[in-house]
């Protein structure tokens, strides 16, 4: 009993102490209402996971499906089951495993920490390159209005794009979510228009052939499918920032599974309406399906502006999201001593900074490269992208199956059997998504897996680890001598 | 029966304030844990079901059969009509 008694300060009354103690008290309860106040809620949660996966791809995907005819349209919908189920998936892992890192967790905890460090890894390589592929197209769109050319002034454009999220990101996840909430209605205002109002323009004659290419309709289903394979990228986006949610065992599943049905519904109704606003072989070579729906329903030429804007203002909403994911992947790996440890260091706001600068940094030479250097060489870079997107994807569906068919598992009989078919349609979607990559992405994204391991080796090396972490006697020993 | 991911975490907490505490013992300890490990049971925690190992080798058997029939793909603008700029990556 002394102990207790004996780390109270000398010279003050019971009731002083009393009163001491309940002041520790509610300021623990002030900083954890302050730290839940700081984190996002399920609005904002929804937001990013929309906001990531509608970047500015969507804007031309009618036109790239139109050129395989209406069965396109079937491969969607194939898709959007495959997303959903992957949503199903992430929603179960993050409530049963709700640790930052998302998929590079739950890798860890099913198949060790190498395969955590992979996942950490791809992800990493898939967030910042992909950022300089928004970056790009969304410069673009500002030429829509700005018309300006040469590559000096596209590069700035493009710094413009990355580092202004970047700051959002460095000034603390409240700001980051608001910005995503904001970005995200706005986008979606002219998208939902165009998918709803069209509805009410459509003409039976303007959808054209079911199988538009001549060929097989199966083929024609494959190759619109690999095409459409990749609409629903981030997907994962709030399971990687667990942390950050509140209520995360409830939150992050209802985020999952709200954020991608918003964008199924979306994605399937937008698209239906612009094939049957607009006839079959000027929607084929349209470079701005969205902008022809609105001029072919109420005539002029306004259409144009408003889809550039909203291209615009959804460009930028993404690449504020992918920043974080950028930084908040490897900041889990780090702490876990997986990635460089100065990934895990955090700003007075609380941001893995350094993730943030980094990434940014490295995105902003990749689109140097993009003006300065060869466009298929950028291509190419952005292909390490496609394949690297996959494998958290695949490892965290495994890791799933892994969990229900082990004694691990908390579900039985026919719950079992929904969760075992959910999980078994979003490995077969994740392994579907590796093929549709194609052979070009495959084989220079494993390339870049491959280098992932000399920096495996390097990190486990820097804290003189051989084998596991948890299996290396006197760990925490050796930390803090250092 | 195997030790759950808590219990061995709070047996590894354990261990580390052990070391930090009082060094020699926790060596002398560990000289008890020596030897290679060569599998590690999976904590059991129910009755095992072989009927849910099914699914596993017909999804297997699935994504075999996709990696021999499906044709290759390039990936690049030749068969898929956008460049990746624009649709492989992301939505």
């Amino acid at each position: 009993m002394g102990d207790s008694f004996g780390d109270r300060p000398r010279g003050r009354t019971a009731a002083e102490n009393a009163a001491a103690e309940e002041a520790v008290i509610r300021d623990r309860a002030a900083e954890e209402i302050a730290e839940e106040h700081g984190k996002l809620g399920l609005p904002a949660a929804i937001s990013l996971i929309v906001g990531n996966i509608v970047g500015t791809g969507v804007f031309l995907l009618p036109a790239s499906l139109a050129a395989y005819g209406t069965v396109s349209l079937l491969a969607m919908a194939l898709v959007s089951v495959g997303a959903i189920a992957l949503a199903v998936v992430f929603g179960r892992l993050g409530a049963r495993l709700p640790a930052g890192g998302g998929p590079y967790a739950y890798a860890k905890d099913a198949f060790g920490e190498f395969s955590g460090f992979w996942n950490a890894w791809s992800f990493w390589l898939t967030a910042w390159i992909g950022n300089a592929a928004i970056a790009v197209v969304w410069v673009n769109y500002v030429n829509y209005f700005l018309r300006w050319e040469s590559p000096a002034a596209q590069i700035a454009l493009a710094l413009v794009a990355l580092w202004i999220p970047a700051l959002i990101n460095l000034s603390g996840v409240r700001n980051i979510g608001a910005f995503a909430v904001v970005t995200t209605v706005l986008k979606f205002i002219p998208l939902l228009f165009v998918a709803v109002v069209g509805l009410f323009f459509m003409r039976g004659a303007n959808f054209g052939p079911f199988v538009a290419t001549g060929g097989s309709w199966i083929a024609a289903l494959s190759t619109a499918g690999a095409l459409a394979l990749f609409i629903y990228s981030g997907v994962e986006s709030v399971t990687i920032v667990a942390e950050r949610v509140r209520d995360p065992a409830r939150n992050i599943g209802r985020a999952s599974v709200y954020g991608v049905l918003i964008c199924a519904a979306m994605y399937m109704l937008s698209t239906v309406a612009i094939f049957g606003t607009v006839p079959h072989e000027a929607l084929a070579n349209s470079t701005a399906p969205f902008a022809d729906a609105i001029n072919g329903m109420f005539g002029g030429s306004v259409g144009g502006g408003i889809m550039a804007a909203c291209a615009i203002v959804s460009g930028i909403g993404a690449i504020n999201g992918w920043t974080m994911l950028v930084a908040e992947m490897p900041m889990a790996a780090a702490r876990d001593g997986l990635f460089p440890s100065v990934f895990a260091a955090r700003s007075r706001r609380g941001v893995p900074w350094f993730g943030i600068v980094a990434g940014t940094a490295l995105t902003s030479l990749v689109v140097f490269y993009n003006y300065l250097g060869s466009e298929g060489g950028f291509d190419r870079i952005l292909l390490i992208a496609t394949f690297t997107t996959v494998i958290p994807y695949f490892f965290s569906a495994c890791a799933q199956l892994f969990w229900l068919v082990t004694g691990a598992r908390r579900v039985e009989g026919v719950r079992l059997g929904r969760d075992l078919t959910v999980t078994a349609v979003a490995i077969l979607f994740a392994f579907w998504m590796t093929y549709g990559a194609g052979t070009q992405a495959i084989f220079v994204g494993f390339l870049m897996l491959l280098v992932g391991i000399p920096v495996y080796i390097w990190t486990k090396a820097k804290r003189g680890e051989y084998g596991p972490a948890d299996e290396v006697p006197g760990r925490s020993t050796m930390e803090e001598e250092k | 029966m195997g030790l759950s991911a808590r219990e061995k975490r709070a047996l590894d907490g354990i261990a580390d304030r052990l070391y930090v505490e009082d060094p020699l013992l926790a060596e002398t300890l560990s000289s008890f844990a020596t030897g290679a490990v060569t599998a590690e049971p999976l904590p059991v925690r129910r009755s095992p079901f072989p009927g849910v190992l099914i699914p596993v080798a017909l999804l297997a058997a699935i994504m075999a059969i996709m990696a021999v029939v499906l044709p290759p793909i390039s990936g690049s603008t030749a068969e898929v009509a956008p460049s990746p700029t624009h649709a492989l990556t992301r939505g």
